[in-house]
C-alpha cells in the first residue's frame, strides 16, 4: 500500500492503468471486503514492477478465487526490495467457509539482508482473569511476529478477534486461524523506527474480552540504585551500563530539580565522558563541590528510541565522618580516664595497709642482706625444698 | 619475700577480676574475627575502587589473617619488655591506626601495608596477650572461660551488616575511619588486664610478665626456659645480695647453661645496687628474652606435638567453612538456605564450645584426650562429607562438624597450658602460632587449587578430613613424651 502510494511510475501507461485497477481492488480487500460472488470465480492477477530510490517493488501478484458456498481463496504475491527493508514475497490466502466465518490465512515469506524475524506468542484460556502481558525488548529494526493463542470453552468460530496498538484499532496485517480447538491470531509488525514501538494487544471475544498485550520496548539502562557517596574535592566515576545491547550513542544530563543540562557539551576538564565497551558509558567528574550533588541521567540512543538510567550523587564534607570519629574517640578517652581513676582509687585504698608491709619488707631485706653470706647453704637447701 | 604493689594470690583466681579479663578477651574475639569477616565486604569495594585483580586484593586479607599468627614470637618478646597492658594497648593502636591510615589509601599495595600488615600485627598482639593473661587468671575453669570468651566470634555476624550500613552512609573512607574509632575501644578494655602474681604452692613468687608455671613443676632449670623462673625467684625471693646463691644453682643446672647464668649474674650484679623493682624486671626479662630467641622450645617434645596438631587443625578448619556455601550452591541449594546453614553452624559451634569447655573442666580425664577425640571425630565427619548431597544431609554434616569443631577449639588453650609445662605460655603460644601462620597463609590458595584441580568440592573435604586425622595422631604420643621427659 505504501509502496503504491510512494510510487513514481516509470513504466508504461498500461501498467499504470492496471495498477489503478488493482489498487482499487486491493484497497477493497484490505478494508475487509472480499469480493466474491457465489457460483463464480474472480481470478485477478496483477503484475507490477516499480522501482523507487528507497523502495522497489519487484513483483506483485494478487489472485482472488472464490469457490461457491465454500471458500474464497485470495492469493497475493508481492515482492519488494529495498535498501532498508526487503520483503521478498508476500502471499495472502483467505479461505472462507460459507455462512459462518472467514478464517483468513496469510503466508508471507520475507527475506531481508539486514532484518531478522522475531516471533513471540501468548496463550490464553477463557478463564484467565489476569490480562496477560509480554515484554519484548528490541534494539535494532526487525520484523516482529506477535501470535496470540486462545482456547475458548465454547464455539471457536463465534469468537471475534481484534488487534489494537495502544488504543487504535488495527485493521490489517493480521491473520486468524483455527486448528484443533485453539484459535491462533498473528500480527506482523515491521519495526523500523520508534513509531512502531508501543504496546500491541489482541482481543478475543465481544462481551467478555480476553486480552493479551505485547509491549515493545527499547532495552533498559542500568544506572546505580544506591546513591554514590563522595567527598568534596574528590573525583568520582558515574557509570551506566546496558546488559546485552549496543546503543548508538550516549549522552549525559545533569539536573538539579527539573532542569536538565547536557554535560560535556562545552568540553572541559571537569567532565570526562568515556567508555571501555560500547554497552557502557562512564562520566568522570573531578573537583567535586556541593553543587555537583543530585541526579544524573544517562541517555542511550537506539535506532528505535531512547532509554535512560539514573545515578544519584551525594557529596559530603570530610567533617561529617570526622565528627563521629571525634565523638567515639572522646568516649574512648573518657573510658580510659575512668579506668585510670578507678585504679588509682583502689590503689589509694590499699596504700595505707601496704605501707606497713613495705616497711616490713625493707626490714626483711636488711635482714637478708646481712644474713646472706652465712645463710647461703641453708637458703639454697630451703630453695630446693621449696622448689620441689 | 618481697611484695609487689599488687597483692599476690595463693592460687589462681578462677573468677573475680578474671571475668573482666574474659570480657576483654571476648571483645578481642569480636573485633579480631570481625575484621577478617568484614574484610570480605571491603574486598569488593577495594576491587572496584582500585581496579585490582581479585588475587591482588585477596593478598590484603591473607596478610592480615596470617600475620596474626606469624607475629607470635614478636608479641612474646615485646610483652616481656613492656608488660601485658602496654602490649595489648599497642596492639589496639596498631589496628586502629592501620584502619585510619587506610582511609587515605591510593592503591592496593598501600592497602597491603596499612590494612594488612598493621592490623594483622595489632591483632596478633591483642589476641595472644589476652589468651596468655586468661591462662594466668584461670586454671580450674580455663576451658570454660576460654569458651565463653571465644563465643565472641558468634557476635561477628552483626559486624557485617553494620559495616555495610557504614559504607552506605559514609563511603568506604568514612567507614574505615569509624571502624578504626570503634576498635579504639580495645584500649580501655586492655587496661583491664591487671597484672597478677600467682604464688604457686611449690614455687616462690613468680613474676607475671614473663613466666608462669601453673602446674608447679620442680624448679629445676635443667631443660626449659624456666631458668627465667629460677632467676627471678631467687632474685626476688632473696632480695638483692644473694649472688653467692647463684653458683649454687649451677648444681641443678645443666652445664651448657652455666655460661648464661654467669652473664646474668654479672648483669644482676650491676643492678643489684638499685632496689627498683622495675630494674629487676628489666634485667630478668632481658635475660629471659635471650632465652626466647634461644629456641630451647625446640628441645621440648611437647612443643612438637602441640605444634603439629595445631598447624594441621588450623589448616583443616577453615576449608569446610570456606567452601560450605559454594558446595551448597553446586548442589542446587539456594542462597537463603545456604546462609541459614552458615548461621546454624555458627550458633552450634559457640554452644558446643561452652559445653566442651565445661566438660573438660570437670577433669574426669585429661584434657588432651578430649582434644584428640574431637579431632578424630572432625576428621571422620569431613571424610563422610561428600556423601551429603541433599539439604537435610548437608545440614546434618554442618551440625555435626560444628559440634566437634567447637569441641576442639575450646580446648586449644587449655591443652597448650597443660603441655607447656615449664616454659612460658607466651613463648610457647608465640612459636606455635608462627608455624600455624604458615598453614593459614597457604590454606586459601591450597583450597582454591584443590577445587580447580578436581572441579568438585569433595576433594577439599577429603583433604580436610585427613588433616584432622593426622593432627590427632601426634596427641597419641603424649604419654611417650612424658615418659621420655622424666627419664
Amino acid at each position: 500500500m505504501r509502496a503504491l502510494q510512494g510510487l513514481r511510475g516509470l513504466g508504461a501507461v498500461l501498467p499504470l492503468l492496471l495498477l489503478c485497477f488493482l489498487a482499487a481492488l486491493r484497497r477493497s480487500l484490505e478494508h475487509g471486503l472480499s469480493t466474491a460472488a457465489p457460483f463464480k470465480s474472480l481470478p485477478v492477477q496483477e503484475e507490477m514492477m516499480t522501482k523507487y530510490s528507497n523502495l522497489s517493488l519487484e513483483s506483485h501478484n494478487i489472485s482472488v478465487t472464490a469457490a461457491p458456498f465454500t471458500s474464497l481463496p485470495v492469493q497475493e504475491e508481492m515482492m519488494t526490495k529495498s535498501s532498508n527493508l526487503s520483503l521478498e514475497s508476500h502471499s495472502i490466502s483467505m479461505t472462507a467457509a460459507p455462512f459462518t466465518s472467514l478464517p483468513v490465512q496469510e503466508e508471507m515469506m520475507t527475506k531481508s539482508s539486514n532484518l531478522s524475524l522475531e516471533s513471540h506468542s501468548i496463550s490464553m484460556t477463557e478463564h484467565s482473569n489476569m490480562p496477560v502481558e509480554k515484554n519484548i525488548t528490541l534494539e535494532r529494526p526487525s520484523n516482529v511476529e506477535l501470535i496470540c493463542q486462545f482456547t475458548p470453552s465454547g464455539d471457536l468460530n463465534s469468537v471475534n478477534v481484534t488487534w489494537k496498538k495502544g488504543d487504535k484499532l488495527l485493521e490489517d496485517n493480521y491473520l486468524v486461524n483455527a486448528t484443533g480447538g485453539t484459535l491462533y491470531t498473528q500480527h506482523r509488525v515491521a519495526v523500523i523506527n520508534s513509531k512502531q514501538m508501543g504496546s500491541y494487544s489482541c482481543f478475543f471475544g465481544e462481551k467478555k474480552q480476553q486480552r493479551g498485550t505485547f509491549n515493545l520496548k527499547v532495552p533498559e539502562i542500568n544506572g546505580q540504585n544506591k546513591p554514590l557517596i563522595t567527598y568534596l574535592g574528590d573525583s568520582v566515576v558515574l557509570m551506566c551500563k546496558c546488559q546485552d545491547c549496543l546503543p548508538l550513542n550516549w549522552t549525559w544530563y545533569g539536573g538539579n530539580g527539573s532542569v536538565q543540562v547536557p554535560i560535556g557539551v562545552p568540553v572541559n576538564d571537569k567532565y570526562v565522558i568515556s567508555g571501555k565497551h560500547a554497552n557502557e558509558t562512564r562520566l568522570k567528574i573531578t573537583q567535586l563541590s556541593e553543587d555537583d550533588q543530585g541526579t544524573y541521567l544517562c541517555h542511550a540512543i537506539f535506532e528505535l528510541g531512547e532509554s535512560e538510567g539514573h545515578v544519584k550523587l551525594v557529596v559530603l564534607s570530610y567533617l561529617v565522618p570526622l565528627k563521629v570519629f571525634c565523638a567515639i574517640a572522646a568516649e574512648v578517652v573518657l573510658l580510659v580516664a575512668a579506668i585510670l581513676l578507678f585504679e588509682m582509687y583502689t590503689q589509694k585504698k590499699k596504700k595505707p595497709s601496704d605501707d606497713g608491709k613495705e616497711f616490713e619488707q625493707g626490714e626483711q631485706l636488711k635482714l637478708d642482706d646481712s644474713n646472706g653470706i652465712e645463710n647461703s647453704g641453708p637458703r639454697h637447701r630451703k630453695n630446693e625444698s621449696v622448689g620441689q | 619475700m618481697l611484695k609487689r604493689k599488687v597483692q599476690p594470690y595463693k592460687k589462681t583466681l578462677d573468677g573475680g577480676w578474671g571475668w573482666m579479663v574474659i570480657f576483654h578477651f571476648f571483645l578481642v574475639n569480636v573485633f579480631v574475627m570481625g575484621m577478617t569477616k568484614t574484610f570480605a565486604i571491603f574486598f569488593v569495594v577495594f576491587q572496584e575502587e582500585f581496579e585490582g585483580t581479585s588475587e591482588q586484593t585477596g593478598w590484603i586479607g591473607s596478610i592480615m589473617s596470617s600475620l596474626r599468627f606469624f607475629a607470635g614470637p614478636l608479641v612474646a618478646v615485646i610483652c616481656d619488655i613492656t608488660g601485658e597492658k602496654t602490649a595489648s594497648s599497642l596492639g589496639a593502636f596498631l589496628v586502629a591506626g592501620g584502619y585510619l591510615i587506610s582511609s587515605w589509601a591510593t592503591s592496593i599495595p598501600f592497602l597491603c601495608v596499612t590494612m594488612g600488615f598493621l592490623p594483622g600485627l595489632g591483632s596478633a598482639f591483642l589476641y595472644q596477650v589476652a589468651a596468655v593473661v586468661t591462662t594466668k587468671y584461670f586454671k580450674k575453669r580455663l576451658a570454660l572461660s576460654t569458651a565463653i570468651a571465644r563465643s565472641g566470634m558468634g557476635l561477628t555476624f552483626l559486624l557485617a551488616p553494620f559495616t555495610k550500613v557504614l559504607i552506605d552512609l559514609y563511603d568506604w573512607t568514612g567507614a574505615l575511619v569509624l571502624l578504626g574509632a570503634i576498635i579504639l575501644h580495645l584500649v580501655p578494655s586492655s587496661m583491664l588486664l591487671r597484672p597478677i602474681h600467682i604464688k604457686s604452692t611449690s614455687d616462690s613468687d613468680i613474676k607475671d610478665e614473663s613466666s608462669l608455671s601453673p602446674t608447679g613443676p620442680e624448679a629445676a632449670c635443667g631443660t626449659e626456659t624456666s631458668c627465667c623462673n629460677e632467676i627471678q625467684e631467687l632474685a626476688i625471693g632473696d632480695s638483692i645480695m644473694q649472688k653467692e646463691q647463684r653458683p649454687g644453682l649451677s648444681l641443678t643446672v645443666s652445664q651448657n647453661q652455666s655460661k648464661e647464668f654467669n652473664n646474668e649474674y654479672n648483669r644482676n650484679g650491676l643492678f643489684r645496687k638499685t632496689n627498683e623493682e622495675t630494674y629487676w624486671k628489666k634485667t630478668t626479662s632481658r635475660s629471659c628474652k635471650q632465652k626466647l630467641f634461644d629456641f630451647s622450645l625446640f628441645k621440648n617434645p611437647f612443643f612438637y606435638i602441640f605444634t603439629w596438631s595445631f598447624v594441621l587443625s588450623q589448616l583443616a578448619y577453615f576449608i569446610p567453612t570456606f567452601h560450605l556455601v559454594a558446595r551448597a550452591k553446586t548442589l542446587g541449594i539456594n542462597i537463603m538456605d545456604a546462609s541459614y546453614l552458615v548461621s546454624v553452624a555458627g550458633i552450634i559451634e559457640t554452644v558446643s564450645q561452652i559445653i566442651s569447655g565445661w566438660v573438660a573442666d570437670q577433669n574426669w580425664i585429661k584434657k588432651y584426650h578430649y582434644h584428640k577425640s574431637y579431632l578424630i571425630l572432625c576428621g571422620i565427619t569431613n571424610l563422610l562429607a561428600p556423601l551429603a548431597t541433599t539439604f537435610p544431609l548437608l545440614m546434618t554434616y554442618t551440625i555435626s562438624f560444628a559440634v566437634f569443631s567447637g569441641g576442639y577449639l575450646a580446648l586449644i588453650l587449655p591443652v597448650l597450658v597443660d603441655l607447656s609445662g615449664n616454659s612460658t605460655v607466651q613463648s610457647f603460644l608465640g612459636l606455635a602460632s608462627f608455624f600455624a601462620g604458615m598453614a593459614v597463609l597457604s590454606g586459601p590458595p591450597l583450597a582454591g587449587w584443590l577445587y580447580d584441580y578436581t572441579q568438585t568440592y569433595t576433594g577439599s573435604y577429603y583433604f580436610s578430613g585427613t588433616c584432622y586425622l593426622l593432627s590427632s595422631v601426634s596427641l597419641f604420643f603424649i604419654p611417650l613424651a612424658e615418659r621420655w621427659k622424666t627419664v
